[in-house]
């Protein structure tokens, strides 16, 4: 998979024919995506096909073992960069939420601003009491994490990664440890957050999500992108006949 | 019952007293810092280095701490290093409380799951913030009751220096004792040792519970 890269000032992320391997692992063979600004792109496909390595290697939590990978046109796959500084740009929710739970729900959001641009705490509170707002947990800034439910525990999450103004939100399956009673609480926030225009990278398994907020949907299996295209087209009309197994055995399931 | 010998037996328990004290401060300070140097190390990336730990945690945590004591005692003048017995019982009873205290930090430090210093991180986040923002904290809540703990066996060990010579408060009790026997018929040993175990209870007792209102405040 060697598609064209796009190079336009829109362009947020560029990944150009990524590989890792652990050891004999090859988990990513070939990978090349990009994601505009503003765009959603939903990442689907079966466990274990590399989607999460993907995001991971996006915020250089894991580094590549080919290929690059470009933020606003800024390599940061290559050694000697700043990996701090790419990651403050990079916001990254994940599947078990890790919250700190010896932090209040406030103190989770201001502590990242607070020492990576030193911002004073009256006005990182300030910020983090808005953004508790806008994901509906503004009673919840005193209470520690395990007093949350999981729904709770993961749209603050959501909000301590957006109080880094990153250019690019990942998220990671965010929604898989919920129970499904609470799995639309946090899906809500995310579209609330693809409407305000927020650039974000999903990997999920909520095909509605896929189809009603994605831009774009990519299929990954087996470490290559399979397939890709908008919702309507890959969900409905898969050209691929791996598409059309994985979203077979997802409407059965 | 003549109650003359009881003015000057309180006396020299209270000299025994401050001898118990400034064992066990000096054997805590030396094992809370040997011990938490030590324990820390076992999160090395470098394997060696963790299989040096883990013998030290395992050979100290292994030999009863009268055996250290006795050891450092009549060993370490062997090497030519003169030591009285005081310096001897805090060496002693520093090296198999720091082997505790390692298990300890070592336990804490694992406790912490490697996911909160990624989350750290991924906000972008220095590892040095992360390490004294995240993990330090957690660790530390999670090391502070069995700290507490060890503090309380730590002074409970104090009382076998007096084997090696060392005039503790049990030590100063017995020869209290022995001197009352050749004065008279009548033993004093219930007493004097009633009042050496009531002196160990009052410092101990409030550091039980203090491991107690540690380990109910864990919020982690």
């Amino acid at each position: 998979m060697t598609a064209p890269l796009e190079r336009g000032a829109d362009t947020i992320l560029a990944l150009e024919d990524i590989h890792l391997s652990y050891g004999e692992l090859h988990v990513l063979r070939g990978v090349s995506l990009t994601v505009r600004r503003g765009e959603v792109v939903v990442l689907i496909g079966p466990s274990g096909g590399g989607k999460s390595s993907l995001l991971r290697t996006v915020n250089v939590l894991q580094p590549i073992t080919r290929g690059r990978i470009l933020l606003e046109g800024e390599e940061i796959s290559a050694g000697g960069v700043d990996e701090d500084t790419i990651r403050q740009r990079v916001g990254m929710v994940f599947q078990q939420y890790h919250l700190f739970p010896h932090l209040t729900v406030l103190k989770n959001l201001t502590l990242a601003p607070r020492r990576v641009f030193r911002e004073p705490a009256a006005e990182a509170e300030v910020r983090a009491r808005e953004l508790l707002a806008r994901v509906g947990l503004s009673e919840k800034a005193g209470h520690y994490p395990d007093q949350l439910s999981g729904g709770q525990q993961q749209r603050v999450a959501i909000a301590r990664a957006l109080m880094m103004k990153p250019s690019v939100m990942l998220f990671d399956e965010v929604t898989s440890a919920l129970d499904p009673e609470l799995v639309g609480e946090v899906l809500g926030v995310m579209k609330d957050l693809a409407k305000s225009g927020m650039t974000m990278l999903v990997v999920t398994h909520e095909m509605g999500f896929a189809r009603d907020v994605g831009d774009k949907v990519v299929l990954m299996a087996e470490g290559v992108v399979v397939e890709e295209g908008p919702p309507s087209q890959v969900l409905v009309d898969p050209k691929s006949e791996r598409t059309r197994q994985f979203l077979a055995r997802t409407q059965h399931a | 019952m003549n109650e003359a010998w009881i003015g000057p037996v309180v006396a020299h328990l209270g000299r025994g007293l401050l001898v118990t004290l400034w064992i066990s401060l000096l054997s805590v300070v030396v094992a809370t810092v040997v011990g938490i140097a030590v324990g820390s190390l076992a999160t090395s990336p470098k394997p060696a280095l963790r299989a040096v730990v883990r013998g030290y945690v395992t050979l100290f945590r292994g030999i009863p701490s009268l055996l250290i004591l006795l050891c450092v005692f009549f060993a370490l003048p062997q090497i030519g290093l003169a030591t009285g017995p005081l310096t001897a019982s805090v060496i002693g009873l520093g090296l198999w409380g720091s082997a505790n205290i390692a298990e300890a930090a070592r336990g804490a430090l694992f406790s912490i799951s490697p996911h909160q210093g990624e989350a750290a991180r991924a906000l972008g986040m220095s590892a040095r913030a992360t390490l004294r923002d995240v993990l330090l904290p957690q660790a530390a809540r999670r090391f502070l009751p069995p700290y507490i703990g060890q503090l309380t066996v730590l002074i409970h060990a104090s009382a076998l220096t007096s084997v090696v010579g060392v005039s503790d408060i049990l030590g100063s009790a017995r020869q209290m004792i022995e001197r009352l026997a050749y004065m008279g018929p009548d033993s004093h040993a219930i007493l004097i040792y009633g009042m050496v175990l009531a002196v160990f209870f009052a410092i101990c007792y409030p550091l039980t519970l203090l491991a107690d209102y540690a380990e109910r405040r864990l919020r982690v």
